[in-house]
């Protein structure tokens, strides 16, 4: 399923993303993001994983420019297609939004609306095309997400779908526009084992027959390693540790990733062998002058409380980890 | 597996009180609907079925009790039919509360949808006007109002519309708040949708259940407010009339001719109950969903 990027056509560049939150007007602002930088081209699944409050979907949602209110963009570079999303004006981004990105959700009962047959509802987001144009589209959409009979189904209601039948009209509203860039957020989180698989096979398909880009948030490496070409790990509202999804998964260079490898149940595994992470993210809005994972880390040094940067290690990969040699001996030996 | 197992007779439980509390709902429903609709169909046939001009002063049967021939509920004080009265006063109250419902509801869900996903500023405003316009007793406000409008019908449906627009509103903002922070909401703005359609197409159609259920209920409360109005001479100017200025009229009766004042309250009490039991059988019938 890893399908490699043909070449660095570059759809998507995020660059030092800096996103607060102020709860009242002369509140100080509470910094959610710091400095997170993130790129992807298009055949390219980028896999964004870390735990809930790391940022990850925060991240995403500023990229499709939907930050909730309270949010605000304090700083960094968004670039989709060309398009300068950081400081386009709401109604331009409006205007554009669909075309450039499309964006599927997490809760697929939720994402679509209740009250509209499926059909209608992803015609309504190929708004490009004429009328009875986008009639089609969707008809078509739905028979490339897999419905049998696109033509019937397209007057089903979203209840009754299942679960993966939901998320894969989610994806064909997504889809509908074009976009050269698909933004999930956690869309197999809520479904089961099997239906996880073929959504996963069906966007690996997509990204190849279409030649999009993907990024996905999830808080599961177990899906992050079976879908995506690159992986980068978020905590505490920064990039950790970047690299080719293989090589992130099976020789960490950010004892955070480490941490978290641990921390899944594996075939063979014993379950006396998972190991939790102690202690707890820090909370947002703590000052963390230097590297935001060193309270937990078991190889923290006293110079890892001083700022750290994420670093060029070679082949692709970076991490922000002042003792990666370490981690990469460990791998080794 | 055995989690299933303990699960399943407890839903099932569940899923049969649902069940008889949908039917019990759904007989209210049908029972309301045959209620309101008889009186409808009643009062727009009163042309055709009423046995006498509602004006006719037979001067010879002033004060007849129910059951007289040709007068089958009687004649007031100037030998009207009481019958033919009641007719084409419900007509009117009918009427009316069908228009002083519409108005309200629409401004209402409108206003209250868009201020609900907007946010912002116009919110701001509405949450202020709302508070102050509950803030008043409703019925003096009414009645201030109608003074100022001058009285007769459009008065009315003018008056109650300024005052009742805000429950609808307050409670669409409410709905409509909740819905937009939904996915389906998000979705629609990364897809580029207009505002406009937003609103109109995801939002109003999820949010409109609720008010429709409480317009059910909102219409008793109204056909209370016209024949209150009538009551105190405020509302539908005679020669007209309608179940409000037939109870005042017949003030002066009460202790020796009790049915001139208490057959225009049983069809207030009519008309209230069958509005109700559509509320509440529509109630039911959302919540089952």
């Amino acid at each position: 399923m890893h399908a490699e990027p043909t070449a660095e056509r570059p759809i998507l560049t995020v660059a030092d993303l800096r996103l607060v939150a102020v709860a009242k007007p002369g509140d100080a602002p509470v910094e959610l993001v710091a400095g997170t930088t993130l790129h992807a081209s298009r055949g390219e699944i980028v896999g964004v994983v870390g735990e809930s409050g790391s940022g990850k979907s925060l991240t995403l949602r500023a990229i499709a420019g939907l930050l909730p209110p309270g949010v605000h963009l304090a700083g960094g570079e968004i670039d989709v297609a060309g398009i300068d999303v950081a400081r386009a004006k709401a109604r331009d981004l409006r205007r554009l939004n669909g075309e450039t990105v499309g964006m599927v959700f997490q809760e697929p009962m939720s994402a679509l609306n209740p009250t509209m047959r499926i059909g209608a509802q992803i015609a309504e987001a190929a708004r490009a095309h004429s009328r009875a144009q986008a009639k089609n589209r969707a008809v078509d959409l739905l028979w490339r997400m897999g419905f049998k009979e696109p033509a019937r189904q397209y007057r089903l209601y979203p209840h009754e779908l299942s679960g993966g039948m939901r998320q894969r009209v989610m994806i064909a509203i997504a889809l509908a526009a074009d976009p050269p860039l698909l933004l999930c957020d956690e869309p197999t989180t809520a479904l089961d084992a099997t239906v996880t698989m073929r959504v996963l096979e069906l966007l690996g398909d997509l990204v190849r027959e279409l030649d999009i880009g993907i990024v996905f948030v999830t808080h599961d490496l177990g899906v992050a390693a079976r879908l995506c070409n690159r992986i980068v790990v978020m905590y505490a509202g920064r990039v950790v540790e970047e690299g080719p999804a293989d090589d992130v998964l099976r020789r960490p260079r950010h004892p955070y990733t480490l941490a978290l490898l641990r921390a899944v149940p594996t075939r063979d595994g014993r379950v006396e062998d998972l190991q939790a992470i102690p202690g707890a993210p820090p909370g947002s809005g703590e000052p963390l002058p230097g590297c935001p994972f060193a309270p937990r880390c078991a190889f923290a040094l006293p110079e890892c409380l001083e700022p750290v940067q994420l670093v060029d290690l070679g082949d692709g990969r970076m991490s922000a980890c002042r003792r990666h040699e370490l981690l990469a001996e460990a791998a080794r030996a | 597996m055995s989690i299933g197992a303990d699960v399943a007779p407890a839903s099932l439980a569940v899923r049969l009180g649902g069940r008889a509390r949908r039917l019990t709902g759904d007989a209210s429903l049908a029972l309301g609907t045959a209620i309101v609709g008889t009186l409808i169909v009643l009062v727009s046939l009163a042309p055709v079925i009423a046995p006498a001009d509602p004006n006719k002063q037979d001067i010879l049967n002033t004060l007849a009790p129910p059951g007289t021939a040709g007068h089958l509920l009687g004649t007031d004080a100037l030998g009207r039919d009481v019958l033919s009265r009641l007719l084409y006063g419900g007509r009117i109250d009918l009427f009316v509360a069908l228009g002083a419902l519409v108005l309200p509801f629409t401004i209402g869900v409108l206003v209250g949808t868009v201020a609900g996903y907007r946010g912002g500023m116009l919110d701001g405003v509405l949450v202020g006007v709302i508070d102050v316009v509950f803030a008043f007793p409703i019925l003096i406000l009414l009645v201030a109002l109608v003074f100022v409008l001058g009285p007769g019908i459009t008065t009315i449906v003018v008056a109650i519309t300024v005052v009742d627009w805000v429950a609808y509103a307050r409670l669409a903002r409410t709905l409509a708040r909740r819905e937009r922070t939904m996915e389906y909401v998000l979705a629609a703005q990364v897809g580029g949708v207009p505002h406009w359609r937003i609103v109109a197409r995801h939002l109003l159609p999820n949010v409109i259940a609720q008010p429709v259920v409480y317009a059910m209920s909102d219409a008793v409360g109204i056909i209370l407010f016209i024949t209150t109005l009538g009551f105190l001479g405020l509302g539908v100017q005679p020669p007209g009339t309608d179940w409000g200025t037939m109870i005042a009229d017949a003030q002066d009766y009460f202790d020796t001719n009790w049915w001139l004042a208490v057959l225009p309250g049983i069809a207030i009490c009519i008309a209230g109950l069958g509005l109700s039991m559509i509320a509440d059988g529509l109630a039911q019938r959302l919540d089952a969903r």
